[in-house]
């Protein structure tokens, strides 16, 4: 994708970069509004409101958020949850490197900040505007601060609706059907497909042999290096 | 239980700021072997079916007949959703709603 993104064919920055990239993210930032609401409304029944916000406030990732959540209402160890929630966030060291090498000038005290807003829908979104036109750190912070934005208000509101709703009306299943749609999202090709299987039948047959909180570790790492030697043999 | 998860959160916190900030911080001189890359796209991904095989097959930490776990039974419909609708709005409802009908008719 690199070869053809030469600076001729690029067009020229547009005037107001902050404000185009909130433009060109709120589509997509909005689809996050509903894992915003089934956050909330999954965590405000175990955790009190302002820890509910704090949570989307300091991690700012739905999927480990939504992990974590259920996790310490089911009582797990604090260590394996951060493990599982690790993880599931190591995707996030892949989208940052390729956002870091991309985008240039960005004074160095701002790069926490900008880090801090790395989401798949800002990174898909900037990377999609860079494909055919120069794209700064300001594009990327409009795109970033959209789906802050949008992520903040939804959790809350969850939160206020989902405390207000009884246990009778199904809320607890938000979270397997959350995971239900992550998976569909993250499951894009035969070999992450493939590699997914393998984990949830590792984890089930290792159940009774490690118990029921290293055995979705250990099935992860297992399966993921199971995938990258299957993927080697194959293509050597 | 309260106090647990404010530390979790915290630590939750400066972990993912740590993976979001370090190829900010060390740009050129990360870079990954190509196993390393490939093995970070597809954990993700097992992570999530691992917890999702094991929410539904032992919700709560017991063993039900499948016949009479309702988190197993309602992921029929949710997934047949998210497959055919690929929408987050309809797996949510479709996924809740047969939950809160089969909890009720199991228990009967």
């Amino acid at each position: 994708m690199d070869a053809d993104m030469t600076t001729s064919t690029r067009l020229p920055a547009r005037k107001r970069p902050l404000l185009e990239g909130v433009r060109a993210t709120l589509a997509i930032g909005l689809s996050v509004l509903p894992f915003g609401l089934a956050y909330g409304a999954v965590a405000a029944q175990t955790m009190p409101l302002g820890l509910v916000s704090l949570m989307s406030l300091t991690v700012f990732a739905g999927t480990a958020q939504f992990v974590a959540a259920s996790m310490l209402a089911q009582g797990a160890a604090p260590i394996s949850i951060l493990v599982t929630t690790t993880l599931l966030q190591l995707r996030l060291v892949l989208m940052s490197a390729s956002v870091a090498r991309r985008l240039r000038r960005v004074p160095r005290g701002l790069e926490p900040a900008l880090a801090h807003l790395i989401t798949d829908e800002s990174f898909a979104v900037t990377i999609a505007a860079m494909a055919d036109r120069t794209v700064g750190p300001r594009f990327f912070v409009g795109s970033g601060l959209t789906v802050f934005v949008i992520w903040q208000i939804s959790s809350v509101a969850g939160a206020w609706l989902g405390s207000g709703v009884g246990e009778e009306w199904g809320i607890a299943y938000a979270m397997p059907s959350s995971l239900i749609c992550l998976l569909f999202m993250l499951v894009r090709d035969k070999s992450t497909l493939a590699v997914s299987l393998a984990a949830a039948g590792l984890c089930i047959a290792l159940r009774p042999l490690v118990g029921s909180t290293w055995n979705v570790l250990l099935a992860t790492v297992v399966a993921g290096i199971g995938g990258v030697w299957w993927n080697a043999r194959r293509s050597g | 239980m309260e106090r647990t998860a404010l530390w979790v959160t915290l630590a939750l916190a400066a972990v993912t700021l740590a993976l979001r900030y370090i190829p900010f911080a060390t740009m050129a001189r990360l870079s990954l072997p190509d196993w390393a890359e490939e093995w970070l796209r597809l954990v993700p991904g097992a992570v999530l079916a691992a917890m999702l095989a094991q929410t539904l097959l032992y919700p709560d930490g017991q063993t039900l007949p499948p016949w009479r776990n309702a988190y197993l039974l309602a992921a029929g419909p949710a997934f047949l959703v998210a497959w055919r609708s690929r929408s987050v709005v309809a797996t949510m409802l479709v996924g809740v709603g047969s939950y809160a009908l089969l909890s009720r008719l199991l228990v009967l």
